[in-house]
């Protein structure tokens, strides 16, 4: 028992260096882990945060529908993710505008035209007070 | 319940940077551009939330699915989303199923050797607490 609890220690710490940083407490409580578990660590994708906006402030709003009950995860992961498209697509455009002004910083005004202009964006008349 | 308005609001500094990123180099942001951006991302959440909600329920489920949300994309004219939200999409899916693997029970189960082997041990060391 004793030698496969070494094995465990030894065999992991380069490897799992990087990844368990703030986890030495772990490693030496290889006596809970399995070396099999922590052997399938080292293949765990680095947490790539996929979105950069919070999912439980999206989260947050849908449910403020009150048609909308239930959720499921991916739903919201791609209403998070649609949304960050959208921030940037509103950037853009209203960056086309204020070039055609020959300005570098983007003003209110940039964005009232980019929606006065788009089709798409007409759910928003009115709707930035 | 007295939800503030603030609620609505996604956080600015994250905002800031996906409008940041979106531009050249070169162009500045003037707040108030900043601020309605950011307010036309709470309303884009809700509008496509409200959207993806019919699509739920025009096919009788109570449930909210990730398909609704880019039937609702379609449905609102951000067909150029779309693309690139699946690719952003399949990478995600991708990154659940690996987590979802059976090495998490066996770190629960605080196995010390291979799993399988001394599976019935395990079995009676927690039945035995």
């Amino acid at each position: 028992m004793e030698d496969s609890l070494d094995l465990v220690v030894d065999d992991l710490e380069s490897p799992i260096q990087d990844t368990l940083d703030n986890s030495e407490g772990v490693v030496q409580q290889s006596a809970l882990v399995s070396h099999e578990a922590l052997k399938n660590t080292e293949n765990l994708p680095k947490p790539t945060k996929h979105v950069k906006l919070p999912i439980s402030k999206i989260k947050h709003i849908m449910k403020m529908d009150p048609d909308v009950t239930i959720i499921q995860q991916d739903a919201v992961f791609l209403v998070c993710k649609a949304t960050e498209m959208f921030i940037e697509y509103m950037a853009r455009e209203s960056n086309k505008q204020m070039a055609n002004n020959k300005r570098k910083t983007l003003t209110r005004r940039d964005v009232d035209v980019t929606i006065e202009s788009k089709p798409q964006l007409c759910f928003l008349d009115g709707a930035l007070e | 319940m007295a939800e503030k308005i603030e609620d609505l609001n996604l956080p600015s500094a994250t905002v800031a940077r996906l409008i940041k990123e979106s531009l050249p180099e070169h162009v500045a942001v003037g707040k108030d551009a900043r601020a309605a951006i950011s307010r036309a991302a709470s309303v884009f959440v809700m509008f496509l939330t409200s959207r993806a909600s019919q699509e739920a329920q025009h096919e009788t489920r109570k449930t909210l699915l990730g398909q609704d949300v880019i039937k609702a994309l379609e449905e609102l004219e951000f067909d150029e989303f779309i693309e690139p939200l699946n690719v952003v999409y399949k990478d995600f899916k991708e990154g659940k199923s690996r987590k979802s693997t059976p090495r998490k029970k066996a770190v629960q189960n605080g196995t010390e050797d291979g799993d399988e082997e001394h599976e019935d041990e395990v079995m009676d060391e927690e039945t035995g607490e």
